[in-house]
């Protein structure tokens, strides 16, 4: 009697101990076990609703929950206090990190830049009879952009400098995306710096100066970040990316346009067909890391950064182009 | 006393004194060390140790010439702007309160018909009004302004308005019948009898005012303390968003002592008639 009570205890603990430990998840990625990972969030990726629906991430063994996050440098914090597994930031907030000496990676591209001669999916928006009509009018002007010191602050500056406007001359306003445009229009501000798509039904009212970051070159606007020693743990961060890719592959595919649409606008609550309509960022897994490096360099010309730092290590290996 | 004696007890007072202060700041003193040892230990480049920040802290906001008293330019850039935001709202909300919570405490049926609105104010978080306030004012220091003022107003107008209708009924009763002109009973009775209840809605506003100086700037602004912080965080530079957090601090405790001495001075009268003990209550 003793010896079956002791075996069917023996049995019930082996059985918890399979399903709390094994179950087919691991936590850093071993072999043949899918990896539940945590990935942050702005909102609707048009990358993450097509992998979750389409089972890109199930198929490279990732079970992927989204958690929102309210920024770059709050999802660097999130992947550094292992509240989350990869962050999303664009890469001027992930280089700025790592040059910080925050221990992380990058592990993935995921938006570039639409650079000519797809149609320009950024812009400097004023009034439409506003008297700015050029760089060189922005001087002395307030500008609005969605975070101060993040990217569309970063890649505006950049332009005002090439366009011979001393950045220092433009006051740099961070307001919502959402209140730029009505922003412009009652006065508030000048200019503001967003993409056409947040435009909203405003398109008729303003007009864009023009692409800040077509005079870039490829900025890397949204890029996947890892704490270093996650990504050494196992091959959980190599499967994220080779499913970014795939995704990317997909993406790209003019054949899955429409469907990638109509799965965002779900998401997103805006029909296909706006979404369709207005100029795309491109979708991009691969690091170039030459493009990193440049952008470094912008940091250092808006003396945000004091000197480039060396990003071979930034860069997995398996991330690079 | 003999010289000797007056020498030994001031001694003893200095000791006293000195003794009260190192108690008083012990506590202090031993969680920067544990804080420093700590964040050495942990490495966290988010909490850097008190020593880091201290340095940050001088390059930041002290590291200009004797000529501009040590303060840097990104003192004047910052904290200047921010401080004239905190003192014309703060001395619109001290200036409109004190008014209408003696008009309201005086004139019962004011009280009576602005009290709903009154009590609708209080519970409107003000921080919610941001965006309103955005639209009203533009992207301006006239939003910041407007903030501070709106929270600060309300803590001020309902002590003052507490303190005018707790007057003593004995001394208004006298006041009377000593038959004082108006201004005379304003001036020597009723401003100075309801005076400690204004003084502690003013007190209670300085700290209002410090948040919402940080908070309007975090949103819509050009320049400031809240700028800066939000600045540096974007950037990753922690020591100096700690050493803007240091600063607020100490800006904190100097409105506070000022507000003490001006008090002390305003209400000595006060602190004579209080009962025995009431000291600190």
């Amino acid at each position: 009697m003793i010896s079956r009570r002791i075996g069917a205890a023996a049995a019930v603990t082996a059985l918890l101990f399979a399903s709390a430990c094994g179950g087919g998840y691991d936590a850093a990625g071993s072999a043949n076990a899918t990896t539940k990972v945590s990935v942050t969030t702005f909102g609707c990726e048009i990358w993450n609703t097509w992998a979750i629906s389409k089972g890109v991430y199930v198929k490279h063994r990732l079970d992927v929950e989204l958690v929102r996050s309210g920024g770059g440098s709050a999802a660097v914090a999130a992947v550094l206090s292992g509240a989350a597994d990869f962050g999303y930031v664009n890469g001027y907030t992930a280089i700025n990190a790592y040059n910080t000496g925050f221990p992380i990676q990058m592990v993935s591209g995921a938006n570039v830049n639409a650079l000519p001669p797809a149609k320009p999916a950024q812009g400097v928006f004023v009034g439409k009879d506003s008297p700015i009509t050029s760089p060189a009018d922005l001087a002395g002007k307030k500008i609005a952009v969605n975070e101060i010191n993040g990217i569309n602050q970063i890649v505006t500056a950049s332009w005002l400098k090439a366009n011979g406007v001393e950045p220092e001359s433009v006051s740099f306003v961070a307001l919502p995306f959402a209140e730029q445009i009505p922003a412009v229009l009652s006065g508030r501000v000048d200019a503001a710096q967003l993409g056409y798509s947040l435009l909203g039904n405003n398109n008729d009212g303003v007009r864009s100066l023009a692409d800040p970051f077509a005079s870039s070159n490829k900025v890397y606007i949204a890029t996947y970040v890892a704490a270093k020693s996650f990504v050494a743990k196992g091959d959980a961060a190599k499967r994220f990316h080779e499913a970014m890719t795939e995704t990317a592959q997909q993406l790209n595919d003019p054949a899955n346009k429409d469907e990638s649409f109509r799965l965002l606008s779900e998401c997103q609550k805006v029909p296909a067909e706006t979404l369709a309509a207005q100029p795309q960022n491109a979708i991009e897994a691969a690091v170039d890391l030459a493009a990193l490096d440049r952008m470094a360099q912008q940091m250092v010309d808006l003396k945000m950064m004091q000197k480039k730092p060396d990003l071979e290590p930034f860069v997995t290996d398996f991330a690079r182009s | 006393m003999s010289d000797h004696g007056a020498k030994r007890s001031s001694l003893a007072a200095s000791a006293q004194a000195m003794g009260r202060g190192v108690q008083s700041l012990w506590l202090l003193a031993a969680l920067l060390v544990v804080w420093e040892i700590a964040a050495r230990l942990a490495g966290s480049l988010f909490v850097p140790p008190v020593s880091q920040i201290f340095v940050a802290f001088v390059d930041t906001w002290l590291s200009g010439s004797p000529s501009s008293l040590f303060l840097s330019d990104q003192f004047r850039v910052d904290v200047l702007p921010s401080l004239a935001r905190l003192g014309l709202g703060y001395g619109a909300a001290a200036a409109i309160g004190i008014s209408a919570g003696i008009l309201i405490g005086v004139w019962r049926p004011a009280g009576a018909f602005f009290n709903p609105l009154i009590r609708l104010g209080m519970s409107v978080p003000v921080t919610a009004l941001l965006p309103i306030a955005i639209v009203l004012f533009g992207i301006t220091s006239g939003m910041n302004v407007f903030l501070i003022a709106l929270g600060c107003l309300w803590p001020i107008l309902i002590n003052t308005y507490d303190g005018v209708r707790g007057l003593d009924r004995t001394v208004v009763t006298a006041a009377r019948s000593m038959r004082l002109t108006r201004r005379r009973y304003f001036l020597q009775v009723l401003l100075p009898g309801a005076s400690p209840a204004i003084f502690v809605g003013m007190r209670i506003s300085i700290g209002i005012a410090l948040v919402l100086m940080v908070i309007s700037e975090l949103y819509a602004a050009t320049a400031g303390l809240g700028f800066y912080i939000v600045s540096q965080q974007r950037l990753f530079r922690f020591p100096e968003l700690w050493a803007a957090i240091v600063l607020l601090a100490l800006l904190g405790i100097l409105f506070n002592a000022i507000f003490a001495v001006v008090e002390r001075v305003l209400l000595r009268w006060h602190r004579n008639v209080r009962p025995e003990g009431a000291e600190g209550h």
